[in-house]
């Protein structure tokens, strides 16, 4: 059954009619949200679950000719992001019941346009639909994190367009110098040609298409606008953003630079060298800078940078169990950074500041949140049996497999520094204080209920990895076999 | 005897997490003894030798399961004292203390028993996350900040744990607890922050002297002796340079014991030096030599722990443990004085007391002359820093502090229930041996090995009367500042930098934007002129 088309006209028709009944009956407007949120997930899972027969799949929008159609893929490399399609939008939008009191129409429609982008992006095949939904998602993000109306809020959203636009320029100029030097936006007909033109050019290409992509995944020094952004907009914006849309930015770079340029070009020209090498930057940067941070959500910003570095590092290495490797650190971290911020989300709610210092003493107040927290953070470090102990496990052996010897010890000293900033919130929450202002407030069920949901996970993927390796075991063979994409995409 | 292949380390965590649900300490007691009664009722069943209880994870083999002299002897060992330990201290633990120290002494025991290097690092990181939650409370900062200091030790021990398994691990594509092949430093690194090896030592000190003391007794019991049983299990050839550092740790373990006041502080430097017995033990590699230094572990753990618990009742009793508030306590808490007299000549390895039997053994496991008077300097060592204890603490008349408690029966009860199994086991040497599957042939008892036994404690007592002046008792600071305070700060003062440079000046951040691009493309020029 071809449902894919179905992620971009649910989403598309969500935006519609959220639009409608707003201005009919306000009560419709939930309903007609979830029922959506469900059925996207619901077609992630039926494509994760039927994958043996039903992957790799092809749906030709209009059914023109394959070569100059629109085309919409999937294949096993896309099921990383399916799993968090999967997930993190539906509870994204449970959490965001009770934090959005304002206009919460506007939310879900602007949370609509983000998934309609992230899903497209995910699953296009031509260049040129690819940046439409690359800008579809963008402004989408702009938007929202400008939506809480603060000062921090908006000067945030004004960097992070900024900054955003110039990467988007960037990107544009990547895919156009691409045409002319091709001749073809078609993601299957580009690696044929790309091998004939000169290796300058090649290089020229892939730099735009790191610099353009790399300002969304908040590659350092291209990051500054993360933790801004993340300070001023609401927590379900950030599950999302942290938890899927960053990871699908990281995921079409990954797909554009293997695909397009093939491995063996990365070894002939030492890419993989500086690529490894820049996600140890990433992540030491991301790691130094989130020591001394204050704000609770400025810390995870920085702690999510540091974290890409090791997805970043893992296919740097182009290697098959580095993929794997990269692709379970994506999904793992996604969930966790996702539980975490819930959790955030949460204890915020007694004292209505992210500021850490103000935080003293809450675990007094909101016990079971705290030692929640406590226990996500110190997985975070990679302690067993949590699943970023597995993901840093295979990101070590496969590093060391292919001889990088230096970068796979640099995770190990990464997650030391991370321990020594966890540590900060975990006291401060844990300290004697008594002058807590009033009675707390109840947490509401689909407060915590995403909350535990992403732990548990979490718990589940960390002591049986095998539910996710089986899933993503066979990624590779889409990203290191360039034929495989092309027949796959072009037919026999 | 029907015999129960389970791991009993699951026995205990199963208890920890029952006891959550316990309503007061008195329950919370009596499941903890009866998981240590289940537990040591399936290790006297456990067939030794075999790989059971195996399972598959990531493509390895998981054994969880797999016994041998040694592991079961210090697991007996562990049942003995964690009773002792449980007796002593139920009525003061927290609600929140039963389970930790329950998943504490859980893990312990699985990592007696398990054969891979996976479920190896998984029982190693959560004993120290379990202990972090020990050490740490909430209302002392003292506390805090020693919990920090611990974890952050112990992880980075951990890590190091985890790099050289990875780095064994890809040369030789098995997890089986072994030699490893390749990174044996990042093992011994690791091992050796665990065991408090002299220079990573730092953290058992600072944290057995600020933690309540029916924590330590129970920390102090544990934590270094699984790093120890680690290096058993990792190496496995004979190897003189780790003896050398063991005696290298075992002399400036006493010497830095001697300079102490602190009667917790003297005791964590002397698990420093006691432990550098042990690595001697396992270093020397024979037969006679591991046997030596397990031997000494389990002594250790009985003898070490109940100088601690002797340490908790005079805290307990009359709120002091610095020696220069203290003095003739003997007349008032005279069992007290008594275990920890014989827990005292123990440790000094005094004939008929449990510590001569291992040390004995070790002496004979090797000819080296380095290593023979490495000991004796230590023993010697150990006598005076005892000598000290007993001296200023309970013998010398001057100070007399009030009693403020009476020790609680139940203390009585643990201290005298270790005591009488020490000495059952120092008047027992054979069945000591048997127990090991080893007959060695030194006639402990002879005149000849009681005075070479006696000799580093004659030179003690000698030369207390000199030196009691330079060791004379003085304040002391709860943490004292150190090496590794000021890495972290360094650090720190490094990562504000880091954070300043994001000042939220956009054209700052557009030209890193487009830096980035012209160091991409740069390079890409670079490399493609060669």
């Amino acid at each position: 059954m071809d449902l894919l088309i179905w992620l971009i006209i649910i989403p598309l028709f969500t935006i519609f009619s959220i639009g409608i009944f707003n201005y009919i009956n306000k009560k419709f407007v939930l309903p007609v949200v979830f029922t959506s949120a469900i059925l996207q997930s619901g077609i992630a899972i039926y494509y994760i679950i039927n994958r043996n027969n039903l992957l790799p799949q092809l749906y030709n929008v209009g059914n023109w000719q394959r070569d100059i159609a629109i085309n919409l893929s999937i294949d096993n490399f896309t099921l990383v992001i399916f799993v968090l399609i999967a997930i993190m939008p539906l509870l994204s939008l449970l959490y965001s019941i009770t934090e959005i009191q304002r206009k919460p129409a506007k939310f879900y429609l602007l949370i609509n346009v983000l998934l309609l982008g992230a899903s497209g992006m995910v699953m296009t095949a031509d260049l040129f639909n690819f940046y439409v939904f690359f800008e579809i998602a963008s402004i989408s993000s702009y938007a929202l994190v400008a939506f809480r109306d603060e000062d921090i809020s908006l000067e945030a959203a004004f960097e992070y367009l900024i900054i955003g636009s110039i990467g988007s320029v960037f990107l544009l100029l990547g895919i156009v110098l691409t045409y002319q030097a091709t001749g073809t936006l078609n993601m299957a007909m580009i690696p044929g040609r790309m091998a004939e033109i000169p290796v300058i050019t090649r290089q020229v290409l892939m730099s735009l298409f790191i610099i353009g992509l790399g300002v969304k995944f908040a590659l350092v020094p291209l990051h500054a606008w993360m933790p801004d952004a993340y300070q001023g907009s609401p927590i379900s914006y950030i599950v999302l953003s942290s938890g899927l849309v960053v990871n699908v930015y990281f995921f079409v770079l990954v797909r554009i630079l293997f695909i397009f340029f093939g491995v063996e070009f990365f070894q002939e020209t030492i890419f993989t060298n500086l690529i490894v090498g820049w996600g140890v930057l990433s992540m030491l940067f991301g790691h130094g800078a989130a020591l001394q941070q204050d704000n609770l959500k400025r810390l995870f910003a920085y702690s999510t940078i540091a974290q890409l570095g090791y997805v970043i590092i893992a296919f740097g290495l182009g290697t098959e169990a580095g993929i794997v490797a990269g692709s379970f650190h994506l999904i793992s971290h996604a969930l966790l950074k996702g539980a975490i911020f819930f959790t955030a989300g949460n204890l915020h709610k007694a004292t209505g500041s992210y500021q850490i210092r103000e935080m003293k003493g809450m675990a007094e107040k909101m016990p079971v949140m705290s030692i929640i927290f406590v226990l996500m953070l110190i997985a975070m470090v990679g302690i067993p049996p949590s699943n970023i102990f597995v993901s840093k496990w295979l990101i070590l052996s496969a590093a060391v497999e292919a001889g990088y010897l230096l970068p796979a010890f640099m995770i190990v000293f990464g997650s030391f520094l991370s321990l020594g900033y966890y540590l900060r919130p975990v006291i401060t929450i844990y300290t004697g204080y008594t002058g807590f202002p009033g009675k707390l407030p109840l947490l509401k069920f689909n407060e915590y209920f995403p909350t535990l949901l992403l732990a548990g996970i979490c718990l589940i993927i960390g002591l049986f990895p095998g539910y996710i390796l089986n899933i993503i075991d066979t990624a590779p063979e889409f990203l290191l076999e360039q034929s495989n994409f092309i027949i796959h995409i072009l037919g026999g | 005897m029907p015999a129960i292949t389970m791991n009993p380390g699951f026995i205990l965590i199963l208890v920890g997490i029952l006891s959550i649900f316990m309503k007061n300490n008195k329950q919370r007691f009596i499941l903890s003894m009866a998981g240590l009664a289940t537990s040591l009722f399936i290790i006297l069943g456990l067939p030794e030798g075999e790989r059971l209880l195996t399972f598959v994870f990531l493509d390895f083999e998981i054994i969880l399961l797999e016994v041998d002299v040694i592991s079961r002897n210090i697991a007996l060992v562990f049942v003995i004292f964690g009773a002792g330990a449980f007796i002593y201290s139920y009525k003061f633990c927290k609600k929140k203390e039963f389970p930790l120290v329950n998943f504490y002494l859980g893990f312990s025991f699985m990592i007696l028993f398990v054969g891979d290097f996976i479920s190896f690092f998984v029982a190693w990181e959560i004993i120290t996350v379990s202990a972090f939650f020990l050490i740490y409370d909430i209302n002392d900062a003292v506390r805090q900040h020693t919990a920090q200091y611990y974890i952050l030790m112990h992880v980075s021990g951990g890590l190091m744990l985890l790099w050289g398994i990875i780095l064994h691990v890809t040369e030789s594509g098995s997890i089986i607890l072994t030699m490893p092949e390749r990174g044996l430093i990042f093992f011994l690194i690791s091992i050796a922050v665990k065991l408090a090896f002299v220079g990573v030592h730092t953290w058992l000190p600072r944290t057995y002297a600020n933690i309540p003391f029916h924590i330590s007794v129970i920390l102090s019991a544990f934590t270094s002796k699984i790093g120890v049983y680690g290096l058993y299990r990792i190496i496995e050839l004979d190897n003189m340079l780790i003896a050398y550092f063991g005696a290298f740790s075992a002399i400036l373990g006493v010497i830095l014991a001697m300079t102490h006041s602190d009667i917790r502080k003297i005791l964590s430097y002397h698990i420093v030096s006691q432990i550098g017995y042990m690595i001697i033990g396992i270093g020397i590699g024979s037969e006679l030599g591991i046997v030596g230094g397990s031997f000494h572990i389990i002594n250790h753990i009985l003898y070490k722990g109940l100088l601690f618990i002797m340490a908790g009742t005079v805290i307990y009793s009359f709120g002091y443990e610095n020696l220069e508030n203290l003095g003739g306590l003997w007349k008032k808490v005279p069992i007290t004085f008594v275990t920890s007299l014989i827990a005292a000549l123990s440790i000094a390895g005094f004939p008929f007391f449990n510590g001569y039997l291992s040390k004995t053994m070790i002496k004979h496991s090797t000819d080296n002359q380095i290593i023979y008077y490495g000991m004796m300097i230590a023993g010697i060592g150990t006598a005076l820093s005892f000598i000290k204890i007993m001296y200023f603490g309970f013998i010398r008349e001057g100070n007399n502090p009030p009693m403020k408690k009476k020790p609680l029966f139940s203390m009585r009860v643990s201290m005298v229930f270790l005591a009488g199994i020490m000495m059952t086991m120092a008047l027992l040497p054979e069945q000591m041996e048997s127990l090991f599957n080893i007959s060695t042939g030194i006639n402990y008892f002879s005149a000849y090995e009681v005075w070479n036994g006696v000799q580093p404690i004659l030179i003690g007592l000698a030369l207390f009367p000199i030196l009691q002046k330079t060791i004379e008792p003085h304040p002391e600071q709860p943490i004292e500042p150190d090496f590794y305070c000021d890495i972290c700060n360094s650090f720190i003062e490094f990562d504000n930098k880091v954070s300043k440079i994001h000042t939220g000046d956009m054209v700052r951040y557009v030209s890193w934007v487009l830096f980035a691009l012209v160091l991409l493309l740069l390079n890409f020029y670079v490399t493609s002129l060669f």
